[in-house]
């Protein structure tokens, strides 16, 4: 059945088909192309930025979270630094009354002098002042609870050293730290030989103990330089399409860039990094190269078929740069720090220098090559991903200087689909930085 | 003018000197003039083997150039297992089923009126012919019966592989295919084709 004759007939009529194809068919195949192609890396951009900032969200609920757990582990310390306070307060005070015998004062006659005497250093040698204290039952239910009662004023407070227990009491026992005012801590401890002052050293570390990490974790400035680079199938850096025919080939010499940007704190060990700079590739090599001029550059040449030349590629690409990243770092020793960094950088071309291509031969001395004419071939826009271990060195408290060896693998090509060739490029280097921390 | 025709020259006897593979390998290097070269030395076949998947010469070329595109973006997957028209070719007959899925909605019970009518010619020779009358005749049928048809009569595929490129039982690759041959048959008799017995 299907090896008849019908088929056999169908079969020999539709092999000798064919239908004539023009140059227009052909372009608007390499049209669809670039179309697909733009679409794909449209996709890809916007599936990298979309990626990056849920992370970025992951990351900064993840901080929010810890600096939560943070909080409230410091209020928690918070409240255990106040209980020891409170307990060795109470201790020094029952021993000091024991030991002027001020439970069994019951004089109310000299009320005139309580004032004068209730001082800290003086209640030990006035014994004998007037002021009416009693052993008794808190209302909150503790009974080991010492208190000072006076004929003017039936509240707690009178002496500075009772003050301190009494507002320790109340913060310890009502937990409403609104009812002490802030700074009779300052105002009432230092005076007194025998208080335990608070363990805390600064401002910043107080603050830094009650509402977590800051955010903005400070600025940097950053330089690097990149001797490594290689491109798979850069064969040619020539922005000709016609070089890659002729087997000419360029290799880029160096790369260098340099960006400042923001420092923010995600958590005590996480940081990100946002920013802008420029990033430069630049090229300059000189080749001896044969090509067969009737294939590649008819035009100066009309009578040689073979041409020796050497020339010089001299331009450059530069980049608008927009890094994001993210920062692990990780003490080692006192001021020392390693970290390693990992993020997508944007870049925008904003400059493309023009080249010189000069040709030694009997005919042709110095041969200017379409000056501009690379800027079409060039990818306007480009991603890359960055990778870079490294140290910190804390030079002051302000001050983090950087030293990292940055890694960078470009996802597209140098070139867009007007050039024959793809070139992505691989960098690897060395960055130096400085950072100023808020 | 001269410089554009003595480009056009060089083309051209550069389709004849190129070996395949280094076309390939230009190609595969994104050289705007190898694969304009792979393009005219293929194309030509190809829009023939769209004309007859396509309802018409514009759905032709529309499967075509989208079946270049694919080829030229999985070139590097072309693994040198059979030759590359072959591979090529594969490639468009799936674009042009892909197309004619994705553009028209193909009924696979449709049941024209051509059964009762049937004739048998399966043992009868075409004498006269023309092409592209062929071409038209399959180019009128319904999209079910000329995929069948294309894949079974011409392309050589079993209805069990028809069946499973098409997303179909085998039985209705078969009788699409009984229907077809017969609807073909009689449109090529209405339009003049002369069958001899055998």
């Amino acid at each position: 059945m299907k090896n008849s004759s019908f088929e056999n007939n169908l079969k020999s009529l539709s092999q000798d088909f064919v239908v004539d194809v023009n140059q227009q068919q052909f372009n608007r195949v390499m049209e669809l192309r670039a179309q697909k192609y733009n679409r794909k890396k449209l996709f890809w951009w916007f599936g990298s930025v979309s990626a990056v900032v849920l992370c970025g969200l992951f990351l900064t609920l993840i901080a929010k979270l810890n600096q939560t757990e943070l909080n409230q582990t410091a209020s928690k310390q918070e409240v255990s630094k106040q209980n020891r306070l409170y307990n060795h307060q109470k201790n020094k005070s029952t021993a000091i009354f024991k030991e002027s015998n001020i439970f069994n004062t019951t004089s109310t006659q000299n009320k005139k002098n309580t004032a004068k005497h209730h001082h800290n250093h003086t209640i030990k040698n006035n014994s004998k002042s007037s002021a009416k204290f009693k052993y008794q039952k808190n209302s909150l239910g503790n009974d080991n609870i010492l208190t000072h009662q006076t004929t003017k004023n039936n509240g707690l407070i009178v002496t500075k050293s009772h003050q301190i227990i009494n507002e320790e009491l109340i913060y310890t026992l009502t937990n409403k730290p609104e009812l002490i005012k802030p700074k009779a801590h300052s105002t009432t401890l230092a005076p007194n030989k025998n208080m335990i002052l608070p363990l805390v050293s600064s401002s910043k570390e107080i603050e830094e103990q009650k509402t977590g990490l800051t955010f903005i974790k400070g600025v940097y400035f950053n330089a690097a330089y990149f001797p490594f680079l290689s491109a798979k199938n850069a064969s040619s850096m020539l922005p000709d399409k016609k070089a890659s025919m002729v087997g000419l080939s360029e290799d880029a010499n160096f790369a260098y860039a340099a960006n400042f940007g923001a420092v923010f704190n995600l958590s005590k060990s996480l940081q990100l990094l946002a920013g802008a700079g420029i990033h430069t590739i630049r090229f300059d090599k000189i080749r001896e190269v044969t090509v067969s001029v009737d294939t590649a550059f008819e035009s100066l040449t009309s009578n040689a078929t073979k041409l020796n030349f050497e020339h010089v590629a001299d331009y450059s690409f530069t980049w608008l740069d927009v890094p994001i990243a993210l920062r692990y770092h990780k003490p080692m020793k006192n001021k020392l720090n390693w970290y390693v960094q990992a993020g997508l950088s944007y870049r925008y071309l904003i400059q493309n220098k023009s080249y010189t291509f000069q040709v030694d031969s009997n005919q042709l001395k110095t041969y200017e090559l379409r000056t501009n004419h690379a800027n079409s071939r060039i990818n306007k826009h480009q991603i890359t991903i960055l990778v870079e271990p490294g140290m910190a060195y804390n030079l002051t408290r302000n001050i983090t200087v950087n030293l990292g060896v940055p890694f960078q693998q470009e996802l597209f090509s140098v070139y867009n689909k007007e050039y024959a060739d793809r070139a992505a490029f691989k960098l690897l280097g060395l960055k130096a930085g400085v950072q100023f921390n808020f | 003018m001269k410089e554009k025709k003595s480009k056009q020259l060089h083309i051209k006897h550069s389709i004849q000197n190129i070996s395949e593979q280094e076309l390939l390998q230009r190609c595969l290097r994104e050289d705007r003039n190898a694969q304009l070269l792979l393009f005219n030395k293929y194309a030509p076949a190809m829009l023939g083997i769209c004309y007859r998947y396509a309802n018409n010469a514009q759905e032709a070329e529309d499967m075509m150039q989208e079946g270049f595109v694919c080829v030229f973006n999985k070139l590097k997957q072309f693994r040198g297992e059979s030759t590359l028209k072959t591979w090529i070719t594969r490639i468009m007959i799936n674009t042009s089923i892909n197309y004619l899925k994705k553009h028209h909605k193909i009924k696979w019970d449709n049941d024209i009126n051509v059964i009762s009518d049937h004739l048998d010619y399966s043992n009868e020779q075409l004498l006269q012919y023309d092409v592209k009358v062929v071409m038209m005749c399959l180019q009128n049928m319904p999209d079910g019966y000329r995929m069948v048809i294309n894949l079974f009569a011409i392309e050589g595929y079993s209805h069990k592989e028809i069946a499973d490129l098409l997303g179909i039982k085998e039985a209705t690759s078969r009788s699409q295919y009984a229907k077809a041959k017969a609807y073909l048959q009689k449109q090529l008799v209405k339009n003049g084709i002369v069958y001899k017995a055998q």
